[in-house]
């Protein structure tokens, strides 16, 4: 039973949780975000965004899961309805359900990508071919066609998938922590070997036209101009927010295993600290630098236009290893390799608290909760695998990577402040503190954290075209808020897409189509999970009357 | 790189190395309590 579980030890749960934290968008989001808005200036938000939002939200997120932990709840659900007398609070926790459910199903994906560019980097599957050619028909996108059945892609999606279960199936200290202690050790020595040997490069060097110090520029170059746009705040409160993995419920599914009176607020800074080691230290002295060293600084600055660097590390990056000779093999392994311990660190920690629902809510033993979790999991992904050239992977990617995540945070930062009560919830991160946290934070968490998340998720609900003093000039001109099409209203009315229907001249399905339908599907499982919460109380309710 | 680079890069590893360092080596060296 979930219940009788424990870590094994304090290292284990620390290097977990920064695990869970630690994912590919360390590597592949933060440079290109760092880079695209305001460079060294974008620090500076990023830095406080930490330390008003990031760091609290880790403690209040710390304290429901342990809070929880004593009443046998390791899932949101069982967690919020702790938190005070209202009925409706376990419905706020379905979001813990739904998000790690249906954010598992592609990140399982992407994560099997990996452990397969592992396997094709060591075998030198891309001196044979450019990897712009190898990943479109690794994932079967045909030109014009919205579905995809890659025979390849989903072989590496069962095994990434089957491994996950195992080590869930494991439990958490022989499973879970074992791969935290195995992989946060390699990750962070893949890491320093690829960002010294990717900064040794010089221009002379085979294929480098640019010193990779120029890349390091771009990234830290500090355009302070950027610290008076909203944007830039906004970007960088996102990028907090997405890389601690907050707004998830799995920070509080791993701390529902510790004790009354074990630590939290140390451990909880430990882990956030560790994974911005990871992000800022690391994550900025690989991608950029070693693209600027063999692509030029203009490339480069095309290529994380749009704020991501997916399509450097996936697409470019293996090619320029080619350049390194007898090592080009083992830095595309190490590459690939570290993205694949940062992804299967996370996906465990969106698996745990599924199971840990199942044991506790309704009793079902860890080894069928673990194979129900993997048979969801590849139901939802595998819709993922066969219409990624639709965009459903994309539409995932935003409502339960994105979206989901503000609005249960921002829910889960009220409750708790205002709900459960700042008295309580101080006393709650306070207690077994093994350092003394400042008490300036009471505040922080009470007043600043929730009105931080909510004009971060303001922001995703109305970001407009262009910079924001335009919109609101827009607005007051009498021409309407200029919403754009990748805000979440723009989303929704798809705004900005010129022929919306969802059939074509040939009556074959169109994005459009894939995209509602994605969103419908979505929909349905939000639904089924707070049914389930619902049924899962009344029985409850049924049993103890 | 430039000077202004340099500083912004060195100011911000130094505050996250000091920070990461100190409470992982706290985290290290507390003695587990009852139940750790």
């Amino acid at each position: 039973m979930a219940a009788h579980q424990q870590w094994g030890t304090r290292v284990g749960l620390v290097l977990a949780m920064a695990g869970n934290a630690v994912g590919l968008g360390n590597f592949l989001r933060f440079p290109a975000q760092a880079a695209q808005n305001g460079g060294g200036a974008f620090l500076i938000p990023y830095l406080i965004s930490f330390a008003l939002m990031g760091i609290p939200l880790l403690w209040v997120e710390w304290a429901i899961g342990r809070h929880g932990g004593q009443f046998g709840h390791h899932s949101a659900p069982g967690m919020l309805d702790r938190l005070g007398p209202q009925r409706w609070l376990k419905y706020v926790g379905v979001f813990g359900l739904f998000t790690n459910l249906t954010i598992a199903a592609y990140y399982c994906y992407i994560e099997s990508w990996t452990l397969a560019y592992v396997w094709h980097s060591t075998v030198g599957t891309f001196r044979e071919i450019a990897p712009t050619e190898f990943f479109p028909a690794y994932l079967g996108v045909e030109e014009g066609s919205m579905f995809a059945v890659p025979r390849q892609a989903l072989f590496w999606f069962l095994l990434t998938l089957a491994l996950n279960l195992w080590l869930l199936s494991r439990g958490l200290a022989r499973g879970i922590e074992l791969a935290a202690k195995i992989g946060m050790p390699l990750l962070f020595i893949f890491g320093a070997v690829l960002a010294v040997r990717g900064l040794l490069l010089e221009p002379g060097d085979l294929g480098v036209v640019q010193s990779p110090f120029e890349g390091l520029n771009f990234v830290w170059e500090p355009q302070l101009g950027g610290l008076v746009d909203p944007s830039t705040w906004l970007a960088a409160a996102g990028q907090i927010f997405f890389t601690l993995s907050v707004g998830m419920g799995s920070i509080h599914c791993y701390a529902a295993y510790l004790k009354r009176d074990q630590d939290i607020a140390l451990n909880a800074a430990s882990a956030g600290w560790v994974n911005e080691f990871v992000e800022v230290i690391l994550g900025g002295s690989i991608l950029i630098p070693i693209a600027t060293a063999y692509l030029g600084l203009e490339a480069v600055q095309a290529a994380t236009a749009g704020g991501s660097g997916f399509g450097l590390g996936f697409l470019t990056l293996p090619t320029l290893f080619g350049n390194w000779g007898w090592f080009a093999p083992i830095a595309g392994a190490l590459w690939f390799g570290l993205l694949f311990f940062a992804g299967i660190t996370s996906s465990l920690a969106m698996g745990q608290p599924i199971v840990a629902f199942l044991e506790d809510e309704l009793q079902v033993p860890r080894n069928r909760a673990t194979l129900a979790f993997g048979a969801t999991t590849f139901a939802l992904g595998f819709v993922c695998v066969w219409l990624y050239p639709g965009g459903a992977f994309d539409e995932f990617d935003f409502w339960s990577g994105t979206f989901a995540l503000v609005a249960f945070a921002l829910g889960e930062s009220i409750i708790f402040a205002w709900i459960f009560g700042m008295k309580r919830g101080w006393e709650e991160i306070t207690r077994g503190a093994d350092f003394a946290v400042p008490r300036f934070f009471r505040f922080v968490i009470q007043y600043v954290t929730p009105l931080f998340i909510l004009i971060v998720f303001i922001g995703a609900l109305i970001e407009p075209v262009g910079g924001w003093g335009e919109a609101v000039g827009s607005l007051f001109s009498g021409e309407g808020w200029p919403f754009a099409p990748s805000s979440v209203i723009g989303r929704i009315l798809h705004i900005g897409e010129a022929d919306y229907r969802w059939f074509d001249d040939t009556g074959g399905l169109t994005r459009a189509a894939v995209q509602d339908g994605t969103r419908l599907l979505l929909t349905l499982v939000f639904i089924a999970c707070g049914l389930l919460v619902w049924k899962t109380w009344e029985l409850k309710e049924r049993s103890t009357s | 790189m430039t000077t202004s680079a340099w500083i912004m890069l060195a100011v911000t590893w130094s505050v996250i190395v000091y920070f990461t360092v100190t409470f992982f080596l706290a985290v290290l060296r507390k003695p587990p309590r009852d139940g750790d």
